[in-house]
This record gives C-alpha cells, sequence and structure tokens, in this order.
C-alpha cells in the first residue's frame, strides 16, 4: 500500500519540521516546500501530493497566489488545507473560490489538524 | 480605517484620540504574547514591568510590520539565543537544523503569530491590515533602532527561563480614528479550530 503525501508548504521550518513530524508519526508521508515558488516547481516537476497544508504568508509567492498558479496551469487533484494566522472572511472566501477545502488559524492543535488530514485524505 | 470625525461622533484631541488608540493596539500586543507562546511552544509567561534588555549577550531579534489605512505598526521581539533555545520544539531540535537557525526561525516564526493575532484582533474595528515576513536577525551587543516618530511601548514577558522584550511602534496618519469593535467584524474562528468549507 502506498503511502499517502502530504505536502507542508511554509516559510517557516519550525512549522514544517513540526508538522513532519506529526504527520510521519501517523503514517503520512511529508514533502517540503519553503514557499509558494518552491511548491509549484516541485508540482509542475511532476510531484503530487494528495494534500498540500499551505501557509498564506510567504516570501517570493504567498499561498492565494499558489493556489491561483494552480488554477490557471489546471494543477488538480491536489486538495489544499490553509494553515495561517490569516483570520479575515474576505480572505478565506477567496481562498474557497480557489479551490481549497479547509483553513486552520495558527497556532494549531495537533490532534486537530491530524483528524483534518485524515478527513481530507480519506477519499482520496 | 481612516476617517475625519463626523458632526455625531465627539471630537476628541489629536494626540488624545492617538493615546487611546496606540493603548488599545498596545492592549492586544500584551494579551496576545503570553498566549501564543504557551499555545505554540508551551512556555509560559507573564507580562512584567521588571527588567531591562541586555543586549551585551548573544541576542536574538525578529521585526515584522503591518499596515492598513490610516495606521502603521511594526513589532520588534528580543530575546537571548539562550532563551529561545530553551523553547525550540523536539521536532526542529532533531531535525540537525543548525541551532541559530532554529531560534531564529523560531523568533520569527512567533513575531509572525503575535502580527497575525493583532491583525484579527484590529478586525474587529474594520482595519484590514496586511503584514510582511518576519526579518530575523543574530547579534551581539545589537544596537536597537530608535523609532523617529510615532508612539512606542515596550514590554516584558517572562517565565522560567524564558525572557522576551517586544516594542510596538504605531504611526498614524492624521485624523485616523479606531472604530469600536463590533462582535459581526470580529474572527469568529477559533485559533487551531478546522474549518471545512
Amino acid at each position: 500500500m502506498t503511502t499517502t503525501q502530504v505536502m507542508v508548504v511554509d516559510d517557516s521550518l519550525t512549522v514544517r519540521k513540526q508538522l513532519a513530524q506529526i504527520l510521519t508519526s501517523a503514517g503520512f508521508g511529508v514533502i517540503e516546500a519553503v514557499d509558494g515558488k518552491d511548491a509549484f516547481e516541485q508540482l509542475t516537476g511532476g510531484t503530487r501530493p494528495a494534500l498540500m497544508i499551505l501557509d498564506a504568508n510567504m516570501p517570493r509567492m504567498g499561498g492565494l497566489e499558489l493556489l491561483e498558479k494552480m488554477h490557471e496551469t489546471s494543477i488538480g487533484g491536489v486538495s489544499v488545507v490553509m494553515l495561517t494566522t490569516e483570520g479575515d472572511a474576505r480572505v478565506m472566501h477567496r481562498a474557497k473560490s480557489l479551490g481549497a477545502k479547509g483553513w486552520i488559524i495558527k497556532p494549531f492543535k495537533s490532534d486537530l489538524l491530524l483528524s483534518a488530514v485524515k478527513k481530507l485524505t480519506a477519499v482520496v | 480605517m481612516s476617517r475625519a470625525p463626523s458632526a455625531d461622533t465627539p471630537t476628541m484631541g489629536t494626540s488624545t484620540q492617538r493615546t487611546l488608540t496606540f493603548a488599545e493596539i498596545d492592549r492586544y500586543v500584551v494579551a496576545a504574547a503570553p498566549s501564543l507562546l504557551a499555545a505554540a511552544y508551551g512556555q509560559r509567561v507573564e507580562a512584567s514591568e521588571d527588567g531591562a534588555v541586555d543586549t551585551a549577550k548573544p541576542m536574538v531579534m525578529s521585526v515584522i510590520g503591518l499596515a492598513a489605512d490610516g495606521v502603521r505598526c511594526s513589532l520588534l521581539l528580543l530575546a537571548s539565543r539562550d532563551a529561545v533555545a530553551t523553547v525550540v520544539p523536539e521536532a526542529v531540535r532533531t531535525s540537525g537544523v543548525p541551532p541559530e537557525a532554529a531560534v531564529c526561525d523560531v523568533l520569527g516564526e512567533l513575531a509572525n503569530l503575535l502580527a497575525g493575532r493583532v491583525k484579527n484582533d484590529l478586525l474587529a474595528h474594520a482595519v484590514h491590515a496586511f503584514s510582511s515576513t518576519p526579518t530575523t536577525m543574530l547579534g551581539d551587543e545589537i544596537a536597537i533602532p530608535v523609532p523617529r516618530s510615532g508612539m512606542s511601548a515596550w514590554h516584558r514577558f517572562a517565565g522560567g527561563d524564558f525572557e522576551m522584550f517586544v516594542r510596538l511602534d504605531t504611526m498614524f496618519d492624521p485624523g485616523f480614528e479606531l472604530a469600536p469593535a463590533e462582535d459581526a467584524r470580529a474572527v469568529h474562528v477559533a485559533e487551531g479550530e478546522f474549518v471545512l468549507f
């Protein structure tokens, strides 16, 4: 049985390493990207995680911009949950319109985050 | 949100107005720092009036900005590297990341969380702010930049072996007023809670 892959896109290595530890302990494979540009390059290079955990505010390319580029280039089959400090409903609606499936405001709670990941990868 | 007082709005002297607005934003910073340190890094701290910054130690500093119509803020976080090292998560300590990179990133992410919380608190006042990404630096005997204008306040947060200083700097455009907080505008999603669209 193949391991379900989750891509963690965040410019904070603290967040990436914490999420990697939580997810690998739960049996997921983890791919890291340091920002939206890094993630987009990996996606266009053929990487296809089942789920992306995506920060909004990052250098070079932010989360919403990445969602727009994924939409423009028809990169599909990747569920996205935003993990961000952003709480503005307008930004949430924008992300939802671009295909995001869910939202978590930082700081995250490990159990709730893992529950969200399992829910969003269950049908993939 | 910048607006001129209307005929129905009691007018205040500009200096008083700025002081009250600054105090409101400062209150959000003082409330946010301890709760975020506890939630993100498991470190309990309290705001303290005692103590002074000793920059002769190896320090780490992170700065992040917020900008909205009529108001601009920055948050400066300052701590010794030894203090921040006590809250570096185990996942980072065991990842092979160099210790200095780890303390930089931990403080930078804390600056990001703090700016995010203040930004969300301001939504209730109809202030839609953008935040920068944090800039973090290491230094020995850091010379802390002195704000040339606007209003500033330092705060110390300490608990156990951890101590951190936070400075809030703000600048307001003439006539800027913070609208009263309204629940309808507030963020109703709790931190950490998963919202499924």
